[in-house]
């Protein structure tokens, strides 16, 4: 079942498509990031998603209610954590929560409980009484995040959740989160910090203007990169030209790697001073078969592991390609009028 | 069987909130209560001072004469002190209308520029609050001190002129049906008017000091009034109450139709800078 699903959606500000035809099916319970570079529409979707602006073109659904039709029904259905805490820095921490708890109509006793609950969950409880305004950045990050939760949506869209934090409170923001998704909420994550969306998001979808790419990171990885599996190999000598190491016998990385081609199902081999870099499209049929006749032809391994891209690479991978598409074809984003427009 | 609240949960929400963070505002708190302080601090002096006419006055001439010259005609059957009395008491009826309109105009100007200033609006959008809700609620935090602050000052103007002024001064001045009318049904009206112009305003302009420069000049107007008052230009009387009122319902129907338009979300969220 799906938590989020946007369907060509798109919006135009002027003669310029801050977002254009995204197409999204996010499952519930999902950790979803959402990646681009700056003005890359990240901000804009997740205004639509939570009803803040209308969509030009497409549509969007979140727990089953469309984001035009049914705005308020969304609107109790997602916490929102914005990219700038805003806080009345006049009001105690518990006023500010407590007048949150009053628009999503939580009755007084409950809303009490709740503020409590998560406040003591974000290490922020013995700071209730203290004025927003004297909190530090990351308290202030906390609080807004308190108050995203309150009413206990199924759907939270976080905005840099992590960006104001010092390592130990981003720390425990992150293990917060998979708390949340834990209770199978659907997060939504607008992130810069690709180590972090690498490490907590079960998807990404990389944007700009327009959706580049969805899956899971190592997906992404796989799309761009293939799957390679590195095999570091303690007793070959070493390439042509190079010395011997201690211990190496008669075989040298090249035979090994003339072996390795040999094997049925593997493709591209390189050679990477004591590692042998091997493509192959199903690493967990082939690699025995290749583990196997390194060790019969009297190869030593240490290690054997698929090789992993951090995600920041496909990531500028994908976005550069972006850029080279459309400094190809420019009219096919600006300017560019859709016929099936929605009026706002 | 449980009963339904008197006011919508969330506008009553809106209006604690407005007023939590306007009582820790020293200075919108100092600009709201300021002119209405002054006006009254200004009609007690002015009160103490009538006391010092010559009760045995018969006939009025020199300076007095043009000043009782300028008094509705209803007041000119009064003995010659009396008629001095009301010259003196009578531009408090104008005054008194500029309170209902800096009140309001202060706090909605603050209410929203505050809002834009610790750029809370989107989280606030995307809470079920619909933008009307929003929108009553901060106009009734606006509208509720300038309606009080106004009943209020006329309230202790009154008071104190019931023991200073004779019983035809009180009735034919103070508690004449022009007065009560204008604060009645004009000061509310007023009010309507400056909380759209501070909602209008604060939306164009990014700090208080300049939504509270623009505020101001909508006392312009009536300091016009108090000018054709006292100099006998205008006979501030029932009709013409009447008919200011009449005019104020309109322009403010107007501007309540078109500060709901600008008060739209995505206008909120893409337009004010």
């Amino acid at each position: 079942m799906y938590s989020i699903v946007a369907e060509g959606l798109g919006r135009q500000f002027g003669d310029r498509w801050a977002v254009k035809d995204l197409n999204l099916q996010i499952g519930q319970g999902e950790v979803f990031g959402l990646l681009g570079p700056n003005g890359a529409g990240k901000t804009t979707t997740m205004r639509m998603i939570a009803t803040l602006i209308g969509p030009s073109m497409g549509r969007a659904e979140v727990c089953g209610f469309d984001v035009s039709r049914d705005p308020t029904e969304v609107r109790r259905r997602i916490g929102i954590l914005t990219e700038s805490p805003g806080l009345y820095e006049s009001l105690s921490a518990q006023k500010n929560l407590e007048f949150y708890a009053k628009l999503y109509g939580l009755d007084y006793g409950f809303a009490q409980r709740q503020i409590e609950r998560y406040l003591r969950l974000l290490g922020l409880w013995e700071r209730r009484k203290d004025t927003a305004g004297i909190l530090s950045k990351g308290m202030k990050q906390k609080l807004s995040m308190v108050r995203a939760l309150l009413h206990e949506p199924p759907v939270i869209i976080l905005d840099e959740p992590t960006s104001a934090l010092d390592p130990e409170s981003a720390k425990q923001v992150r293990d917060f989160m998979g708390t949340l998704q834990s209770e199978g909420r659907t997060i939504i994550l607008c992130t810069h910090n690709l180590a972090e969306a690498q490490s907590l998001c079960d998807r990404v979808a990389i944007i700009k203007r327009t959706l580049i790419k969805v899956g899971t990171p190592r997906e992404l990885q796989r799309t761009l990169y293939g799957r390679k599996v590195e095999f570091q190999v303690t007793n070959a000598l070493p390439d042509y030209g190079e010395e011997p190491r201690d211990g190496a016998e008669g075989i040298t990385m090249n035979d090994l790697a003339v072996l390795v081609t040999m094997t049925e199902g593997v493709g591209d081999v390189a050679v990477a001073g004591d590692r042998l870099l091997v493509a192959m499209l199903e690493p967990d049929l082939i690699t025995p078969r290749v583990v196997r006749a390194l060790v019969i032809h009297g190869a030593e391994l240490l290690r054997v592991a698929e090789v992993e891209y951090p995600l920041e690479r496909a990531y500028l991978d994908l976005v550069s390609r972006q850029e080279i598409l459309e400094a190809s074809a420019p009219l096919s984003i600006v300017g560019d009028r859709v016929p099936h427009e929605v009026a706002v | 069987m449980s009963r339904r609240p008197l006011l919508n949960p969330r506008v009553t929400a809106v209006v604690e909130n407005e007023w939590a963070q306007l009582i820790r505002n020293k200075v919108v708190i100092f600009t709201t209560l300021a002119p209405p302080l002054l006006l009254v601090a200004m009609a007690l002096a002015v009160l103490l001072l009538s006391t010092f006419v010559d009760a045995n006055i018969g006939k009025i001439s020199g300076p007095a004469a043009a000043l009782v010259s300028g008094q509705a005609s209803a007041l000119k059957s009064l003995s010659g002190a009396d008629s001095i009395r009301a010259a003196l008491l009578s531009p408090f009826l104008v005054l008194f209308q500029i309170i209902p309109l800096v009140v309001p105009i202060t706090i909605a100007s603050y209410s929203i520029v505050g809002e834009k200033q610790s750029r809370s609006l989107e989280a606030l959008l995307a809470t079920p609050i619909r933008t009307w809700e929003l929108l009553l609620g901060k106009s009734l935090a606006a509208a509720i001190p300038g309606i009080l602050a106004a009943w209020y000052s006329y309230l202790i103007f009154a008071v104190a002129a019931r023991a200073v002024v004779s019983d035809s001064v009180f009735l034919n001045v103070v508690l004449s049906p022009t007065w009560l009318l204008s604060m009645l049904v004009l000061a509310p009206l007023f009010t309507l008017l400056a909380v759209s112009l501070g909602l209008l305003i604060s939306s164009k302009v990014k700090d208080q000091q300049s939504a509270q420069q623009l505020g101001s000049l909508v006392i312009l107007p009536l300091v016009g009034a108090l000018v054709g008052q006292v100099t006998g230009a205008v006979d501030v009387n029932v009709g013409l109450v009447l008919v200011t009122a009449i005019g104020m319902l309109l322009i403010d129907a107007f501007l309540l139709v078109f500060t709901i338009q600008l008060f739209g979300r995505e206008n909120i969220l893409t337009k004010w800078r």
